[in-house]
């Protein structure tokens, strides 16, 4: 499916805009909401560590999920310009932080979080 | 000992101490305390010119009700208030600013750095310094792009 990731700080002057659109294989599921309560849908590799074959599969259909070790992994190939800062980078979804495992939804608002400097 | 909901703001322009200075008034605090962290002009050798803050707005206010009702929790604040300066920022001008009472002060000494610290790990903001010769970066602290590691 086709995800829109909002970039901020250093990350949108790497990409030189605040959104982009990347494409993401290995959809998950498709039934309903409770993919995303579960927070653990699949197991799999540790995040970072090279290719993740299981996000290359196909789409399956207009309701299903994608990963977000999926999104980082899309991230990474689409927009090679990231990749210095993607690996500290946090991924959120409707404003809460999400680990690698967490399902997102289509239409779920995903943003890339560099290290926070506020304060 | 009635606690209501801490009050969150991100704000544009100046902020506005004295219009805060109320609203942490309780009649069962024997304690107030602000913190106020303000743009600082020399990080190592480098001298900054101004400040720029950027925020994923929805995000920052979210973040900053979570930490905020922890801290409330945690500290048994009677009153709290957080507002965060977005936008240009100049030297020596506010970027920050906490304010709490509770019941003694022990409280509110450790609530206000416990919500900094927070603040500074969890909440979507970033600064960007603009430096006197021009050079501009993003702060980004685990990359090591701040040499100071620390600059409120």
């Amino acid at each position: 499916m086709v995800i829109e990731v909002l970039l901020f700080a250093a990350a949108r002057e790497l990409a030189g805009r605040d959104v982009v659109e990347i494409e993401v294989g290995g959809e998950v599921g498709g039934e309903g909401s409770s993919q995303l309560q579960h927070g653990k849908p699949m197991q799999h590799g540790k995040p970072g560590a090279g290719i993740d074959a299981s996000c290359e599969g196909e789409a399956t259909g207009n309701d299903a999920y994608v990963r977000v070790s999926c999104i980082r992994q899309a991230l990474t190939q689409q927009f090679p310009e990231l990749q210095p800062l993607l690996p500290s980078c946090r991924i959120a979804v409707d404003c809460e932080y999400v680990g690698p495992d967490a399902s997102v939804p289509s239409g779920a608002e995903v943003a890339l979080i560099p290290p926070v400097s506020g304060g | 000992m009635v606690s209501k909901k801490p009050h969150i703001e991100l704000v544009d322009g100046p902020i506005q101490l004295e219009e805060l200075r109320a609203r942490i008034d309780h009649p069962d605090a024997g304690a107030q305390g602000w913190f106020v962290g303000v743009t600082r002009r020399t990080t190592g050798d480098l001298i900054t010119q101004t400040l720029h803050y950027e925020a994923h707005h929805a995000m920052a206010k979210t973040e900053l009700m979570k930490l905020a009702l922890d801290a409330m929790q945690e500290f048994s604040l009677l009153r709290l208030v957080i507002v965060h300066r977005l936008g240009e920022v100049p030297i020596a001008d506010a970027s920050v600013v906490i304010g709490c009472s509770t019941a003694h002060r022990p409280e509110t000494f450790a609530a206000l750095e416990w919500i900094m610290n927070r603040l500074k790990k969890e909440v979507p903001i970033w600064k960007r310094e603009v430096y006197s010769d021009g050079k501009e970066e993003w702060v980004h602290p685990e990359l090591n792009m701040d040499p100071s590691g620390d600059s409120e």
